[in-house]
């Protein structure tokens, strides 16, 4: 399959059991993209979905990292056998123009407008203050509901199409008479491709550099990605079944705790999912508490 | 930080930000703005980065620009940092000069000094110096020795698995590898996870790593460092913008290892995709850097390569000949780059053979005319050429005035045996049947199709061209004294540049300027005659640049530049060099045969402080205009002040001896001395016919010595010497100590090189003022012509002007 920025689609549908889920799409030749709240908010440990392209191909992926606190998430597709992808990503620029080349459906319309701020900290929903873009919409839709996860590119048309970011919320239009909210404002936030890649730790340069050969010898750690299981060698796996058992002893805790009335189902789910990010997620097994 | 300086440096750092408006103002703020004055150096180099940053290079550039008094490391690493501005905008040439300034501004033993040889180092390599890449290198792991810098160290890592690919040296290579991913991690450590340069760490040691999987043959391991190249290539183009030329050399390294894989593994679809995106990266990389840059070219190049690559993975489809179908494929630029190389490599090859008095021939053909260029070398051994140019009309030569060449033009046999060409260059264009029909047949004279104008390409090639015979700066030199105990001066060479030398060689040279008329020092480059008969020193110095200055008297360090052939820039001068109008043998003709050395002198002022304020202020008035034109002079000068006045001879008057006020002091010191004389309480019992001028004469008999100089003994005053015996005849009382001024006087008068001079009172007396005054005398009330008083005792000399530099 050939997939390329300016030719067919790097898009993609990802659905579970087939039910849809949301939109995201190729930011690397092995990695998905996409809004974390797509994948719903029980997402707590590694889940297989199915990752399906423009050209309809549906290819197996797996939940790889998650940011809630971001509403970021990364699903790995190994048997993608897509080379790089080369995209161009951009750093988008105030007043430019920009489009979603992505729609839910073909009975959606397209969405473009222009870069209003960038870059700005936006408060997600999560919790987390990320590096965002905030975007003017040019087509009033009143809610942009299953365009979050898709790509935001450049719009204009001085050759070659650029990714600025990844859509993830649509800022709601307050009513300070009942002080209620609904998704009906034109104003929509994307999360920055700056902002992705310091996000995630498979993106980290310490984690890159233990993944090239160089580091195969000598002290350097031995690769975790294309370079085998690590859970194949004895010591890897010993740190693992720790993490995991220290996991398990944590999340009863909130069980626990919950029981007892001392936190809400909300704050239990949150607190459950940083233990398994922090957990069973985190390439650096070996050096958190 | 002044409060405009640091409004530009928070706009520059918004705009570099993406802000375009305050890129906008930042323009007309910096609109007239003095950028060496303003703001402490680290601000200024910070200011630099961000210009440049935005594309103002020439603003940057102004901003590093070494202040007054930004010597040594401070200016030096201002001289690096715009080194490597240089060094990325392509101007590498500008680079190695600035890099070359830089070394010789610093110290050794600083990390500088190891930084800059790094540069050196990666600089050489950049422009395919292999050689010289491999000294710098070694310099510069000499110099880093203990000094740790991480960011040196991943430029010397690069730098050495760089020379290592190149000669194809695995064990070198994987050497290299290592250190660079050692030296990546501290970098990485250092600056962390997120920062740009971190980021262009990461994906250079991709890039080595990609690169000795390749020449391992790993496929297992190429994939590895492709997945760390994209990730390395999206994050720099999401930080920086995809313009970037970071993340544009980036984004082609990625493209080039997927290309060579794909097609390594026989993945056409890939090898398409990258050979696509590489074009891509190329026009871009072109936009971003423009055409002429280095980048912008090996882009170029590379996505040639890429098209013949793929071409080279598929089976021709019929009767087209595969090498012209991908000659035709490869990009216009990088056609004309090639054949350009081509042609500057033959033009340097003949340079090369070109020695003597023997010339060579190159022709060049176009749609309309035909160049005969005549390449010969000139007495410094500096390449010349002269060009002779034949029009064509309706496909003939049109007639025109005869020359040594315009028969040959007509006859292919003669033009092949007299002009002989040793190639020629043609344009694509459709030639007139008149150069068609000089072109050669096959396997004789070499032809070259090239866009580029010949001329364009023999300038160049004259430019690149190494010295054939030494470059010296002609400098007077002293030479050890003869008999007469003076030094013997001569004008010879100091070796600038040796032969082999080349354009943006630098060489330093500390001289000392001394004074010159109005038309300054001659800083005069020459080469020596090529006898090889000759001892060195005795072969005559031609003159190849002569220029000159009106240069303030002092030492100066010169750093020498040779920007081409036949030209050297001189720099460290406080005003510009200019031509010199003066012939060589005239300014041959001013160099002095022996130094004129000032010996030092001892003036002793003697000063009667009798006769009330305003005759003594008289007094003090021309002595105080004598020692300041002494000492404008500019020779070495001690002044000594002896006060006297009348012996007490009254009952219960106090006899006061003469008084030393200063001794072999400075001048200014002398001069304050003589005003403290001012204002003092005189007794109205004071004798008042003479003086105890023999007394002070005794005291400076005694206290004179050689070695505070050549003595010149200066009074004023009118009043004669207490005898040493009663003068019944002038009625004076004697000295009570009994001196004898006469006898004091004559003991003075028999030193060596002594000089008297007298500023006498209107109505002086005595006889022994004739003699004070033999070498010079004037009166206090009268003008006195201070300069020929100065001059009747030998304290203004005539300068000697050097009108070369005087090297120790």
């Amino acid at each position: 399959m050939a997939v390329e920025l300016g030719g067919a689609g790097y898009w993609v549908n990802i659905s579970r059991g087939g039910t849809r889920l949301g939109a995201g799409f190729l930011l690397t030749g092995c990695y998905v993209l996409t809004a974390h709240h797509c994948l719903g908010a029980d997402v707590l440990k590694v889940e297989d979905v199915e990752v399906e392209f423009e050209t309809g191909d549906v290819l197996p992926g797996r939940v790889h990292r998650c940011s809630p606190a971001a509403d970021l998430a990364l699903i790995d597709v190994p048997k993608s056998g897509i080379g790089p992808i080369i995209p161009r990503a951009d750093r988008a620029r105030v007043g430019e123009a920009w489009r979603n080349p992505y729609r839910p459906s073909l009975s959606h319309a397209f969405l473009s407008g222009t870069v209003d701020a960038v870059p700005v900290a936006y408060k997600c929903e999560g919790g987390d203050s990320i590096e965002a873009m905030q975007l003017g919409c040019v087509q009033d839709l009143g809610d942009y509901a299953g365009y979050s996860g898709s790509p935001i590119e450049s719009g204009g048309s001085d050759g070659g199409r650029k990714l600025f970011g990844v859509l993830i919320e649509q800022y709601p239009e307050h009513y300070p008479d009942n002080g209620e909210s609904r998704p009906a404002s034109i104003v929509l936030f994307a999360a920055t491709l700056s902002e992705v890649f310091r996000r995630f730790d498979c993106f980290d340069l310490g984690h890159l550099i233990n993944l090239l050969p160089s580091s195969s010898g000598g002290d350097a750690p031995p690769p975790r990605e294309g370079g085998g299981n690590p859970l194949a060698g004895g010591s890897a796996r010993k740190d693992v079944q720790a993490h995991i058992a220290a996991a398990d002893a944590k999340i009863e805790a909130l069980d626990g705790w919950h029981k007892r009335g001392l936190l809400d189902e909300q704050s239990i789910t949150a607190l459950k999912l940083r233990v398994i990010e922090r957990y069973l997620l985190s390439d650096d097994v070996g050096e958190k508490p | 930080m002044s409060e405009m300086f640091g409004e530009i440096v928070i706009t520059a750092e918004r705009a570099v930000a993406g802000s375009e408006a305050d890129k906008s103002t930042l323009a007309q703020l910096l609109d007239g703005i003095d950028l060496v004055g303003a703001g402490e150096p680290e601000d200024r180099a910070y200011l630099a980065v961000l210009l440049d940053w935005l594309g103002m290079s020439e603003q940057a550039m102004l901003a590093l620009r070494p202040a007054g008094g930004e010597h040594g490391d401070r200016g030096a690493g201002k001289r690096n940092l715009a080194g490597i501005l240089s060094s990325g905008h392509g101007d590498y040439e500008r680079a190695y000069e600035l890099f070359g300034r830089a070394l010789a501004d610093t110290g050794d033993g600083t990390s500088l000094r190891a930084k800059i040889l790094a540069n050196l180092a990666a600089l050489s390599l950049l422009n395919g110096e292999v050689r010289a890449a491999s000294a710098w290198l070694a310099q510069a792991n000499d110099a880093c020795g203990q000094l740790s810098n991480v960011a040196t160290d991943v430029l010397l890592a690069s730098t050495e698995f760089g020379i290592a690919r190149v000669r194809n040296d695995l064990p070198g290579m994987r050497e290299a590898v290592a250190r660079l991913n050692k030296a990546t991690r501290a970098r990485v450590k250092e600056l962390g996870s997120d920062h740009p340069l971190s980021l262009t760490a990461v994906a250079s040691l991709a890039a080595a790593d990609f690169e000795l999987a390749a020449t391992e043959e790993s496929v297992e391991n190429q994939e590895r460092a492709i997945a760390v190249l994209e990730v390395a290539a999206h994050r720099l183009a999401a930080d920086l913008g995809d313009d970037h030329p970071q993340a544009l050399t980036c984004m082609e390294n990625l493209c080039v290892a997927d290309l060579r894989l794909a097609l390594a593994s026989g993945r056409m679809d890939r090898a398409r995709r990258a050979a696509s995106a590489l074009e891509s990266v190329s026009r871009h990389m072109a936009a971003a850097v423009g055409e002429g840059h280095p980048l912008a070219r090996e882009a170029a190049a590379n996505a040639a390569s890429a098209r013949l690559d793929r071409e080279d993975g598929q089976a021709p489809d019929s009767g087209v000949d595969p090498a012209d179908e991908r000659l035709r494929q490869i990009p216009v630029t990088a056609l004309s780059r090639l054949a350009d190389n081509e042609v500057r490599n033959a033009l340097s090859h003949e340079l090369g053979l070109l020695t003597g008095n023997s010339t060579f021939t190159v022709v060049e053909f176009d749609a309309g005319a035909a160049n005969i260029f005549k390449v010969s070398r000139d007495e410094h051994g500096t390449p010349t050429a002269v060009r002779w140019e034949y029009s064509y009309e309706d496909g003939v030569l049109r007639a025109g005035e005869p020359d040594q060449w315009s028969d040959a033009m007509a006859d292919p046999e003669s033009f092949y045996r007299h002009v002989a060409p040793e190639f020629i260059v043609r344009t694509p264009d459709h030639l007139p049947s008149g150069l068609r029909n000089l072109l050669p047949g096959p396997h004789e004279v070499p032809v070259h199709e090239c866009v580029t104008p010949l001329r364009e390409l023999l300038l160049a090639a004259m430019k690149e061209d190494p010295l054939v015979l030494g470059y010296e700066l002609a400098v007077i030199k002293r030479v050890p004294a003869d008999y007469t105990g003076t030094e013997g001066l001569v004008l010879t060479g100091q070796p600038l540049f040796p032969p082999g030398a080349k354009q943006g060689d630098f060489a330093r040279i500390d001289v000392t300027c001394g004074p010159t008329d109005d038309e300054g020092t001659v800083f005069a480059v020459v080469t020596r005659e090529p006898r090889p008969g000759l001892p060195w020193q005795a072969r005559r110095l031609r003159p190849l640049q002569v220029q000159a200055a009106v240069v303030p008297p002092g030492s100066y360090a010169l750093t020498a530049v040779l920007t081409r052939p036949g030209e050297v820039r001189f720099e460290g001068l406080p005003v510009p060099l200019g031509d010199s109008r003066r012939s060589w043998d005239y300014l041959n003709r001013l160099v002095p045969d022996r130094q004129t050395a000032q010996a030092p002198v001892h003036l002793v002022c003697l000063i009667e402080v009798c006769g009330g304020d305003d005759l003594l202020q008289q007094r003090i008035y021309r002595l105080e205009e004598l020692i300041s034109m002494a000492q404008a002079n500019g020779g070495p000068l001690r002044v000594s002040v002896i006060a006297y006045g009348a012996h007490g001879v009254a009952w219960m008057v106090e006899d006061k001896p003469p008084e030393i006020w200063a001794w072999a002091a400075s001048g200014d010191e002398a001069i304050n001395a003589l005003r403290g004389l001012l204002y003092r309480r005189v007794d109205e019992r004071e004798y008042q016919d003479a003086a105890q001028l023999e007394c002070a004469l005794k005291l400076v008999r005694e206290r004179l010595t050689a070695a505070d100089g050549r003595p010149v003994i200066v009074t004023t005053g009118g009043r004669p010497a207490h005898p040493p015996r009663l003068d019944e005849e002038m009625q004076l009382i004697p000295c009570p100590d009994w001196v004898d001024g006469t006898s004091e006087f004559g003991r003075l008068l028999s030193l060596p090189g002594i000089k008297f001079g007298a500023v006498r009172d209107p109505k002086y007396r005595g006889w022994i003022w004739e003699q004070l005054g033999q070498h010079a005398a004037a009166t206090t009330d009268d003008a006195v012509d201070m300069e020929s008083f100065a001059e009747g005792l030998g304290l203004r000399m005539a300068t000697q002007t050097v009108p070369f530099p005087v090297i120790k």
